[in-house]
């Protein structure tokens, strides 16, 4: 089959040529530059600690240096994570090599393994009596119970509270403990607020993008909710996040939840997520102190997303994400960009929806949905928003309601089945006799019941005239 | 993939540190120690493990080898056919193939089948280092397969940093269907410590920084307006048939991405001319490149000429912005790379880029000629030609100066292309050539201005060209001279017989010179020849080179009937022996019987 093998070179030279194109070489370069000198310097320290008293003018030099690449790479990157894992050492997603002798001298992963320490993130620059004191600290026996425990206080003792310490890590095996997704799902979306604040604090800062962190959160989003009803677990999740994580991972699993009714594939499902956790990044950049306003902040976001270089479609496609999200379907400039129109659906209905301290929601999920239904081949796409409705059901997650036979519930299931779509899984609120329930109890609508009326949230006070359906 | 085939490697001149042949199996050595043994290894106690080793070798070669060839390369293709020879092979023979990988070996069933200690080479530390751990390929593997996971390690070996993906995420992307990925999937807690990453809630990702606290206080409505929507619809499920979500899955097929482009392009180049919040060119110029540099290596020609189009209709009228823009569109580079993605055998350029080309800045003569002169493939290709034609206008001098550099055939060639391309160029080129000393070319050159309006330049030429050191140009130049009846070419051409007669003027060129002279002014040439013939003086007769004026003579007169012209001929009929009389006789004979046919040429 000849031809068969001229087509594979033509595809393989072309997925060369785009990884080329996708290459920033020179910041590549430099961040593994400065992470093997990095690397290096503190195992040479380490190393010189166990013969040299630390106010050894030995030390001058090498502590310098090591301040010196820390600083830059913070320039480059934002926090800068050193971690060991296993045999190999990375700076943040960069795995560092290193010439083979040099390799064969590093013992960090050991030194660091004592204190039980798999790594360390650097969230600001050091000085050298800072420096001095983390090696004196990782050169020092370590604590007889829970060592990095105590290494963290010592370190915020002496005010580097920017200085965090990892436990040790390994690498997950693609389908192991695949069992425990569901269960994952809600450790993956609360660990996704830390990633997502970091992240964007980088942007914020003028560093350069950097997809891959966020990228590898959104895979695991897209594996771990594919188990359970990832919009309830989301919401449930939410207490415990700052409330720019709330809106972007919300948007973010509900642009999933589209993309997958829709029919993309899981690679393009990565694309999408990634996208929807930019969508807002414009809001990370200040004017004058402040958040850039509203009617700026899709043009701001696209200047944070243009430092990053090198042609990638899923670049293109988050790049018209974050401009077109809030085009209308109809929208005279012409028909937004597919992952533009999902974000839209997914970003309003959140914005709509959201519990604020001050004032509950502005709509209740029914009401949402059904206005925003009503806006389908106006503002938004009627086929995704179709797909939105019939993921969400009549009665979405988040939606208070009254049964026949005098329960108040709280829906807190998407749409299981067709035959569901208005039957709901909920908790209860308050039983037909007016008490509250002590510990969760639950009502499946399927199995019976049903609904009498519509609640807003309790305490809402209407907002802009939209008034409520209760 | 089931059909077994003979493993050996197809010869496809590689060279055996290319593709080293398998040794003899040595058994299993020891896994780990690295610089123990450096080099790939042929492996295998068992027919299922040598099998294994030949394939993966195959593979490491196959992988390694985009370092040193590009993917088009005979080469490249040879190293194909053979991991797939080998791939099959076993597949077919053995069945599933469940591989460990480890730090610096593969182990098949407990085998070690690869080893290579080398961590630049090994297929083995490429893997591992990138955080794959098993690979079990099932026998219904398929070819489409193999190449996603051969292009994944090339892009490893040749050592690409993308930005976008790394090895996990290429491999989560390829999604294989037979091909099981053991790979690390992200980093987590050690088993015997994971307390940490426990997240307790309510004290989950507290800012760590004042940076991380100026994000995690941003407002929480940030996306102030709220949309507002009055009125609601009814909430039904309704099936979405299958036909209407192909048109989405289409919008996010690859045949998308340039539309996507497109769209990208108008949205940036919109807001350059936004007034509230303007974008700059610095912010937009680069990512215009990396749109328009992806269009061209995917082919897609007319997306690319649409962003330019939009480029034109919607740049800042500042005249140094659009050009800026539109460089960052198109180059010289831009044209090479698409008429190289087209191939040498396009039969004929597509409009679109005859209107690229009239476009984009640079010099794409240049980089035609480059491709004319860089192959032979290039130069027979239709799509070339074409193209230097219409390139080719008003630049004669540049394609002289190629042509000059060329030489030989390819000089040839281009020098035809000129001609049609620009025939008062190639006039100016053809004049320069007579007046080299190229035989080959000055020949080309009398050919064509043979064809053209004969003129004063051309005259002038020709008659420079009678001192040509090769006797066909004179001859020819001679010839067209003739014909056009040139009277200011007498004098000189009457001194170069005169001069050349005594030795390198041979007799046809003689001949070629009385009949010239005859035709550029009789009324001289008559006396002329009579005193080449029978000259006055006793110097005249004894002088050398008599013979060769003769010839001269003999020819010329045949173009100038009348009494003297026959007495002269029949003088010289007998005063002179062999040849020279014969053609005397013959020419008297002509002009005395004209109708018996015309004097010999």
């Amino acid at each position: 089959m000849p031809d068969s093998i001229a087509t594979a070179q033509e595809q393989l030279g072309k997925t060369l040529a785009r990884a080329r194109a996708e290459e920033d070489r020179e910041l590549a370069t430099r961040v593994r530059e400065l992470g093997a000198q990095l690397a290096h310097l503190f195992n040479g320290l380490l190393h010189m600690a166990r013969t040299h008293a630390l106010n050894n003018t030995a030390f001058d030099a090498p502590v310098r240096d090591f301040g010196s690449a820390l600083r830059e790479l913070l320039e480059l990157l934002g926090p800068a994570t050193l971690q060991c894992v296993e045999d190999q050492i990375f700076v943040n997603d960069l795995r560092i090599r290193f010439d083979k002798l040099i390799e064969q001298s590093i013992t960090l992963g050991t030194d660091l393994h004592r204190h039980g320490v798999g790594g360390l993130t650097f969230n600001a620059p050091l000085d050298d009596p800072e420096i001095r004191t983390i090696v004196r600290l990782f050169s020092s026996p370590p604590g007889p119970s829970e060592p990095r425990a105590a290494l963290q206080t010592e370190l915020a003792a002496a005010g580097m509270s920017s200085v965090q310490v990892h436990p040790p890590f390994r690498f997950r095996i693609t389908g192991e403990e695949l069992h425990q997704a569901t269960r994952e799902f809600r450790e993956v979306y609360l660990a996704s607020a830390s990633t997502v604040a970091g992240v964007f604090a980088t942007l914020g800062a003028d560093r350069l993008p950097s997809p891959l962190p966020v990228r590898r959160l959104v895979h695991q989003l897209i594996d771990a909710s594919r188990f359970g009803d990832s919009a309830e677990v989301a919401r449930r999740a939410e207490d415990a996040m700052p409330p720019f994580a709330q809106h972007t991972l919300m948007v973010t699993n509900l642009s999933l939840m589209i993309g997958r009714a829709a029919g993309l594939s899981d690679a393009s499902l990565a694309d999408l997520g990634v996208a929807a956790m930019f969508h807002d990044v414009g809001f990370t950049m200040r004017e004058d102190g402040y958040s850039v306003p509203f009617e700026r902040h899709t043009r701001a976001g696209l200047r944070v997303l243009l430092r990053q270089r090198g042609f990638h479609r899923a670049k293109l496609r988050r790049l018209l994400t974050v401009l077109q999200h809030h085009y209308a379907f109809d929208d005279t400039r012409g028909l937004p960009a597919l992952y533009a129109r999902i974000v839209h659906i997914a970003d309003d209905y959140d914005i709509l929806t959201r519990y604020r301290p001050d004032q509950g929601p502005i709509l209740s999920t029914p009401d949402c949905l059904a206005r925003m239904a009503a806006q389908a081949g106006k503002a938004y796409d009627p086929l995704l928003t179709q797909l939105f409705c019939n993921i969400m059901g009549r009665f979405p997650p988040g939606a208070i309601l009254s049964l026949v036979d005098g329960h108040l519930v709280l829906s807190i299931s998407t749409v299981r089945s067709p035959e569901t779509f208005d039957k709901p899984l909920c908790k209860v609120i308050r039983r037909p006799d007016g008490s509250a329930p002590e510990g969760d109890e639950f009502l499946d609508l399927a199995d019976g019941g049903r609904v009498a009326k519509v609640h807003h949230p309790q305490g809402l006070t209407p907002v802009g005239g939209h008034g409520g359906v209760g | 993939m089931h059909e077994p085939s003979p493993p050996s490697p197809p010869d496809h001149g590689a060279t055996e540190a290319d593709h080293p042949q398998p040794e003899p199996a040595t058994g299993a050595v020891e896994s780990g120690a690295p610089g123990a043994e450096i080099g790939e290894a042929a492996l295998g106690q068992s027919a299922a493990g040598r099998d294994a080793n030949a394939a993966l070798r195959a593979l490491a070669h196959t992988a390694r080898s985009f370092i040193l060839y590009d993917a088009a390369n005979e080469r490249i293709r040879g190293f194909l056919e053979d991991t797939r020879a080998r791939f099959e092979h076993y597949l077919a023979t053995h069945g599933e193939m469940n591989l460990e990988v480890r730090p610096w070996d593969i182990v098949l069933g407990g085998e070690v089948v690869y080893s290579d200690k080398d961590r630049e080479r090994s297929l083995a530390f490429r893997l591992y280092r990138d955080g794959v751990r098993r690979l079990v390929i099932r026998p219904e593997l398929e070819w489409d397969e193999i190449i996603a996971l051969i292009g994944i390690l090339s892009v490893r070996y040749k050592g690409v940093r993308t930005q976008e993906d790394d090895v996990v995420t290429l491999l989560w992307r390829a999604d294989f269907k037979h091909i099981e990925i053991g790979a690390v999937e992200g980093l987590v807690a050690s088993e015997d410590d994971d307390s940490d990453m426990q997240v307790p809630e309510g004290s989950l990702a507290g800012p760590r920084n004042a940076m991380q606290a100026m994000v995690f206080g941003a407002p929480y409505r940030f996306d102030y307006p709220w949309p507002s929507f009055t009125e609601r619809a009814a909430i039904e499920h309704r099936q979405v048939p299958p036909s209407l979500l192909t048109s989405i899955t289409e919008e996010d097929g690859t045949e998308a991405v340039p539309r996507e482009c497109l769209q990208l392009a108008k949205e940036l180049l919109a807001g350059l001319s936004d007034p509230l919040d303007p974008l700059t060119l610095d912010d937009v110029a680069p990512v215009l490149r990396e749109i328009c540099a992806f269009l061209v290596g995917d082919n897609y020609l007319d997306a690319l000429l649409e962003v330019v189009h939009t480029v034109k209709r919607t740049a800042p009228p500042d005249e140094k912005a659009r050009k800026e823009l539109l460089a960052s569109c198109i180059d010289e580079d831009v044209v090479r790379r698409f008429i190289l993605e087209l191939g040498p055998d396009e039969p004929a350029a597509p409009p679109a880029l005859v209107e690229l080309m009239s476009t984009a800045p640079g010099d794409h003569l240049g980089t035609l000629l480059d491709l004319f002169a860089g192959s032979l493939h290039h130069r027979g290709s239709p799509l070339i030609r074409q193209l230097l034609e219409t390139q080719m206008h008003g630049q004669t001098a540049r394609v002289v100066e190629r042509l000059h550099a060329l030489g030989g055939p390819a000089s040839i060639e281009l020098f035809r292309l000129l001609t049609r391309a620009d025939p008062a160029g190639a006039v100016e080129a053809a004049v320069g050539f007579i007046g080299g000393t190229d035989e080959e070319l000055q020949l080309e050159g009398l050919r064509f201005l043979e064809t053209v309006p004969y003129g004063a330049r051309i005259g002038r030429a020709l008659v420079g060209a009678l001192g040509a050191g090769s006797s066909a140009v004179r001859v020819r130049s001679l010839a067209i001279l003739a014909r056009q009846r040139e009277s200011r070419a007498f004098d000189p051409l009457v001194e170069r017989v005169k001069r050349g007669s005594t030795g390198e003027l041979t007799v046809a060129e003689a001949r070629a010179a009385g009949e010239a002279l005859a035709s550029f002014d009789p009324t001289r040439a008559r006396p002329l020849f009579k005193e080449w013939i029978r000259p006055s003086g006793l110097l005249g007769r004894l002088a050398p080179g008599q013979t060769i004026l003769r010839w001269a003579a003999v020819s010329g007169l045949a173009h100038l009937p009348g009494r003297d012209s026959e007495e002269l001929l029949e003088w010289l009929s007998r005063h002179t022996s062999d040849d020279l009389s014969r053609q005397a006789e013959a020419t008297l004979a002509r002009l005395r019987h004209p109708q018996e046919g015309r004097p010999h040429a």
